[in-house]
């Protein structure tokens, strides 16, 4: 059941404009179609306007958060396309190296340590979870390192053991945190786009750009690579550097996307494999079409996340791993994405 | 200047030296199957010849080109490598397959050239899988996608091909089809073949020389009727055969009749 390309961009791009109109329209105040454009064609709002009117609504608030979703989900995605290149394995997902361990494990004791500053507009405990979702997966990278290569399955397992000690000694921070750090910390983790404002846009576009770019650029090497290792080497690529060059770049996305928005499951899984389904699994197409599907994903998540029990805001978290379950599990019986 | 130079390689796995210390020199244009039991360095010998395992010491020429890294994409462009068959997790057609074999040609970020697109036609054409090329590999038989995997090395339009076991696993007709295939490559269009095989019948009829490994040294080189003997085969597979000659190639053929103690005669 492969779509010709043509017709995938058509529809991605449909189902990106219509998030974005509804993104735009829901929340607390509805706005009409017809006001949150005039809203969003009128540019950004001037310092003594009016942050009640549809402009302000959407310039100060959906905007900013509407582009989170969008950069958050295309991160997530690609960095799992990579993930299952690099591990061979359809399974695979951003956070296998230790990135969601050590960026919960970062974030908590940003929480507990120093939980009210900022730095360079950005809390702590972002920086937090950042520092440990990096620090974690190069821990990672390093203990599976056997005469001066890594192999994927010591790499995998590794990671394993190491996110368990982790999310051990997050349990531990939790446990001895203020109980009302303790809710904000499990809030945090459950992961969410709301009031991160401007600055997480543009911290966050850098990197998600960029490596779209540059995993999209190796995107010859990745498909030879989905091929086997030894295959790859036979037809010319440098295996063991294209891997790291790979790996590092798509935990930096990861870790990036967690620091910013807490854990957000099955949106680096599930669009990869979706993608997969209906372009092959040709990267030159999937990394630009997960990068699409995973951010109009997540930007529907959002708004379901943020009007399903109005005014309470379920996590992001779990409205993705509400929807995302079940329908990775039909993914699963439909695709025979495993084969006995 | 010779297809393969390869000078007192030594080679092995964390721990354990399976290679000690083996040359191994081969002509452009010729036919070579590489036997010996299991364990005696036969696919390692592949590995350390295409660059896969480093070298504990020993060098390796292909094509007048050092092994390294540095050369690697050079050498893809020239040598393509039918490694044991693994299956592909993932859901490529035939074509996208073959079309990998272009990898080493292509710039990045460039697309397919009409001499690319020429080379993956005439890849599948000879391999006879053309009308495979739209199904998915995972749905081809087993002896389908190694036909596949021969084309994605044909693909590269190599000088040298290296294959490794390229019929386990296959049927009786499908590894006659392999082995045909081989030998046209290598008469009509002055392919140099370098086979590692498990099968001393096959490689007998079809190869112009064989290269008998045991304990990761070479126990017997040159051609067939040479190596394949009763009693070279007792002492380095510790099995009793008779060796009789084929009646259409005039090839040496193997019949196993027992374990070493065995009687000589049927």
């Amino acid at each position: 059941m492969r779509i010709r390309r043509a017709t995938m961009a058509l529809a991605l791009l449909l189902a990106l404009a219509l998030a974005t109109l509804l993104s735009l329209c829901t929340g607390a105040a509805k706005l009409s179609p017809d006001e949150a454009l005039q809203g969003l064609l009128a540019g950004p709002p001037g310092a003594g306007a009016d942050a009640a009117a549809a402009q302000g609504i959407v310039w100060n608030i959906r905007l900013p958060r509407l582009l989170l979703a969008l950069l958050v989900g295309a991160g997530l995605a690609v960095a799992g396309v990579v993930m299952q290149a690099y591990f061979q394995n359809p399974m695979a997902d951003p956070y296998i190296v230790g990135v969601s361990a050590g960026g919960a494990l970062g974030a908590t004791a940003g929480f507990v340590i120093w939980s009210a500053n900022t730095i360079f507009g950005l809390t702590t405990r972002s920086l937090f979870a950042f520092l440990g979702a990096t620090g974690v997966t190069i821990l990672v990278y390093c203990l599976a390192r056997r005469g001066g290569r890594v192999h994927t399955v010591m790499l995998l397992l590794t990671g394993l053991a190491t996110s368990a000690l982790a999310s051990a000694l997050s349990s531990l921070l939790v446990m001895v945190a203020k109980a009302s750090d303790m809710r904000l910390v499990v809030f945090w983790l459950m992961g969410s786009v709301a009031d991160r404002g401007w600055t997480a846009v543009w911290v966050l576009a850098g990197p998600v750009l960029l490596v779209l770019l540059v995993t999209w650029v190796f995107s010859r090497e990745l498909n030879v690579i989905l091929l086997g290792e030894e295959v790859a080497h036979h037809l010319g690529v440098d295996v063991e550097r294209t891997k790291l060059i790979l790996l590092a770049l798509s935990a930096v996305l990861a870790a990036s996307c967690v620091a910013i928005s807490g854990m957000i499951g099955f949106v680096g899984l599930i669009i990869p494999h979706l993608m997969r389904l209906l372009t092959g699994p040709d990267h030159r197409t999937l990394i630009p079409a997960a990068a699409l599907g995973g951010g109009v994903l997540l930007a529907a998540a959002d708004v379901v996340a943020r009007t399903a029990a109005a005014p309470i805001e379920i996590p992001i978290g779990i409205v993705t791993s509400i929807l995302g379950c079940p329908f990775f599990l039909f993914l699963l019986h439909r695709a025979r994405l495993v084969r006995p | 200047m010779p297809a393969i130079h390869a000078l007192g390689l030594v080679c092995g796995y964390e721990g354990r030296e399976v290679i000690h210390g083996l040359d191994l020199n081969a002509p452009s244009g010729a036919f070579i199957g590489v036997l010996g039991p299991n364990g005696s360095g036969k696919s390692t010998l592949l590995r350390a010849l295409t660059g896969v395992l480093p070298l504990a010491a020993g060098e390796v020429t292909l094509l007048g080109t050092p092994v390294r890294r540095a050369y690697r994409r050079q050498i893809a462009r020239r040598v393509g490598v039918v490694p044991q068959a693994t299956s592909v997790p993932f859901e490529f057609t035939a074509r996208e397959v073959v079309a990998m074999g272009r990898t080493p040609h292509i710039a990045r970020l460039h697309g397919q050239s009409a001499h690319d697109r020429q080379a993956i036609a005439a890849a599948l054409e000879r391999t006879d899988t053309a009308h495979l090329a739209e199904r998915p590999i995972s749905e081809l038989s087993g002896g389908e996608a190694q036909r596949i995997i021969i084309a994605r090395a044909l693909a590269q339009e190599p000088e040298l091909l290296l294959l490794d076991e390229p019929t386990a696993f296959l049927d009786l007709n499908h590894q006659i089809d392999v082995f045909e295939l081989l030998r046209r490559l290598n008469r009509d269009e002055g392919l140099t073949v370098l086979c590692v095989s498990h099968d001393l019948n096959l490689a007998s009829v079809y190869c112009d020389r064989l290269i008998l490994l045991r304990e990761g040294l070479v126990a017997a080189d040159g051609p067939p009727a040479e190596v394949v003997t009763a009693d070279r085969i007792r002492d380095v597979y510790g099995a009793a055969v008779l060796v009789d000659t084929d009646t259409p190639s005039g090839r040496p053929r193997v019949t196993l009749l027992g374990p070493a103690g065995a009687g000589g005669a049927p």
